[in-house]
């Protein structure tokens, strides 16, 4: 390049920050184990607190250009939230199983509720969540969230996948756009093009192979019965392209004012970590979960980093608001966010 | 004097501050910041307006104060000590400490185990018995659409004859009418297998093929009193309070419900299972009880058992259409097989194995001789 390039150049230096996350699976399992505890020892009661304290463990040692994140929920409103979304939870299951017709109705009521549901539950934990004593925020409409939540994937559906990138592309956009760092709101650029790529490589590997599948069935019938646990493999591989190429456009397409993100997780990468925690979960009956899932964290973290445009000291904080758990608690107990 | 870092909860910029305690003052506390430029705000604060989040791990301390202002440091040993000499909750560092004790932390696995194990297998039974037995009534009409639904999706009307039919329900009435409080009454629907089970409302329903199936009155009335004894025992509510409360347990020790459906799924399920083969054997006790006391022979349950078991053997289907069917096709009697086979079918399945059942006929004739 020639001299003029050095004219324009911006006077704002651009760094590379990456995420880190200083856990300890030992360190975490004592706080696990005594969690579990004391939760059952109080029939569930302390679960808030539990709840509480692993997301205080996650948020606080996980740190971006050297300064860690922070979750501020209280334990009161968790419980709060946890008791009113318990009792719905029970009379639901209960009244489900007696009659399976006011059960339908029931559903109906609650798939209505979702979306608003959803927004609640958003909220509450970006707003739980700080970094530099700065807390997120979350603000969207029901209209939005029905829409990305129905309305887009059924027209993928409809257009037998042709739209169906698209749905998830509205589901990023409504994820990351209805969210903001204080009151710098967080932008999202990716193209349904980018998507499409992703959607349409999976579907070719996957026809690659199919046909593959289909020929060994008809030609080598003796090969036959080791070609499910291939196809599992296949499947499996399938799996973690997909999760890691959509995590990384995610990322690449997110920005906050003019500080953009990188991914780089692997289907490799991923994969191994998958089949060891999965392995060590198995040979432990379960004990292993907790190192299982700092694992999972410091491996995404390695992965992930941030681009910052000169420095992140100057965001600053929105109004006080007020946002009840109950929305987080509901999407927890009915298994929708 | 600690050292940290101030934020004044306006803006992200982090300055270095540093916590200074006097005792002589009246306010005692005082947080020094220093900004870039060389500038000093000294901030003076009591215990009471300061809140000290609780260490975890080796997290940075967290003191908070003022209207969203915050302290920050690594020192986590000189803030423990500055709450306790100014008189502060003694609690704040009681997690930690249990939480970095290794007796600590191995009494809690092996307590949280026992815990477990009990609550398993004594305290859901027990409570969700108790819920069940103390609920108002709601044997009520408002319930009796459960039957209509599965008119609709899983039953064609009875092909039985009108004669058989008018027979069997005199056989029945007699009996049923002792359980009018159950509001107990006997349904014939046509299905592609042989299968009996009670509804909430009362409703007990036959299937054309297992009415075909038995040989005798008697074993037709074992059938009916195994679904009386659902009904007595309220098997429907409970296995429905029971499975709601292995749900919660599970969501508590998993934290959250998260992505491991596997890990959190299966041990639901095996539970559920094991639940259901105990009120099977519930419902069979009070079938045998029953035959008993009215002086007939125990050995039609025994057989119809068998009848059945034979049934599914020869590829019946078995489709499991409600909570209480007497039969499904998941359960497997073939002494010869593996027991390891056994076992694992045997955990799979929502009702005892067979020879489980015939073993409880004789037992039963062991403890109530003629």
């Amino acid at each position: 390049m020639d001299s003029s390039s050095q004219i324009v150049e911006p006077t704002v230096t651009h760094k590379k920050a990456g995420f880190e996350f200083r856990g300890d699976g030992m360190e975490y399992f004592k706080i696990w184990i005594v969690n579990v505890l004391l939760t059952i020892l109080t029939l569930g009661i302390y679960s808030a607190w539990a709840t509480v304290r692993n997301n205080r463990y996650f948020y606080s040692n996980l740190y971006l250009d050297n300064t860690n994140f922070s979750y501020l929920a209280e334990p009161l409103t968790i419980l709060k939230g946890r008791v009113i979304a318990v009792v719905v939870f029970v009379a639901f299951s209960m009244i489900s199983q007696y009659d399976p017709a006011y059960g339908i109705v029931l559903t109906v009521i609650l798939l209505i509720a979702i979306p608003y549901f959803v927004n609640q539950s958003l909220a509450f934990q970006r707003r739980m969540s700080a970094y530099n004593n700065i807390q997120f925020r979350f603000k969207a409409s029901y209209f939005e969230a029905f829409m990305v939540f129905y309305v887009w994937p059924l027209l993928g559906v409809l257009t037998l996948g042709i739209l169906y990138p698209l749905a998830m592309l509205k589901m990023h956009q409504y994820v990351v756009k209805n969210s903001a760092y204080g009151t710098t709101s967080f932008d999202f650029n990716a193209t349904y093009g980018d998507y499409g790529i992703i959607f349409l490589i999976l579907l070719g590997v996957g026809l690659v192979f199919g046909s593959i599948y289909m020929a060994i069935v008809a030609f080598i019938p003796g090969a036959a019965f080791i070609t499910p646990f291939i196809m599992g493999l296949v499947y499996f591989g399938l799996y973690l392209y997909f999760v890691t190429q959509i995590n990384n456009l995610f990322f690449h397409s997110l920005s906050l004012k003019d500080h953009r993100f990188n991914a780089s997780v692997s289907a490799v990468g991923l994969g191994k970590v998958v089949l060891i925690n999965l392995l060590l979960i198995l040979v432990t009956l379960g004990l292993y979960l907790p190192a299982a899932k700092v694992r999972m964290a410091k491996y995404f973290c390695d992965c992930i980093s941030m681009k910052i445009a000169g420095s992140l000291d100057d965001f600053t904080a929105a109004e006080k608001e007020n946002v009840s758990a109950l929305g987080e608690e509901f999407g927890q107990v009915f298994d929708f966010s | 004097m600690i050292n940290g870092l101030y934020l004044d909860g306006k803006s992200s910029k982090r300055h270095s501050a540093s916590l200074e305690v006097n005792f002589s003052e009246p306010v005692p506390v005082t947080i020094v910041v220093h900004y870039d430029d060389g500038q000093q705000k000294k901030i003076a604060l009591t215990l009471a307006e300061m809140k000290v989040q609780s260490r975890i791990g080796s997290t940075p301390r967290e003191i908070m104060f003022g209207d969203g202002k915050l302290f920050v440091t690594e020192s986590h040993q000189a803030v423990d000590d500055l709450v306790a000499m100014l008189g502060g909750s003694k609690s704040l560092g009681i997690m930690h400490k249990l939480e970095s004790s290794l007796s600590m932390v191995l009494a809690a696995i092996v307590i949280t185990l026992l815990v477990l194990w009990f609550t398993i297998d004594v305290g859901i039974p027990t409570s969700a018995k108790y819920i069940a037995y103390n609920l108002p009534s709601f044997t009520s009409k408002h319930f009796g659409s459960s039957l209509d639904l599965l008119d609709k999706t899983m039953f064609d009307p009875s092909e039985l004859d009108e004669s058989r039919q008018q027979h069997i329900q005199k056989l029945v009435a007699p009996y049923l009418k002792q359980y009018k409080n159950l509001n107990a009454q006997l349904k014939f629907r046509s299905s592609d297998s042989a299968n009996a089970f009670a509804l909430p409302d009362g409703n007990i329903v036959f299937t054309d093929d297992i009415v075909n199936m038995v040989e005798t009155d008697q074993q037709l009335l074992a059938i009916l009193f195994h679904e009386i004894g659902h009904l007595e025992h309220r098997h429907i509510m409970r296995r429905a309070l029971q499975g709601s409360m292995v749900t919660v347990l599970v969501v508590f020790i998993t934290g959250d419900i998260d992505n491991l459906d596997l890990m959190t799924g299966l041990p639901t399920l095996l539970l559920d299972l094991n639940y259901s083969k105990e009120f099977e054997l519930e419902a069979d006790y009070f079938s045998l009880e029953l035959l008993h006391s009215n002086n007939f022979d125990l050995d039609s349950f025994a057989t119809v058992m068998q009848r059945l078991d034979d049934y599914y053997k020869e590829g019946g289907q078995g489709d499991v259409v409600a909570e209480t069917d007497i039969v499904d096709n998941g359960e497997d009697t073939d002494k010869h097989i593996n027991e390891t086979i056994k076992t694992v079918v045997g955990f799979l399945s929502s009702h005892p194995a067979t020879y489980d059942r015939i073993a409880l006929v004789e037992e039963f004739k062991k403890n109530n001789p003629r």
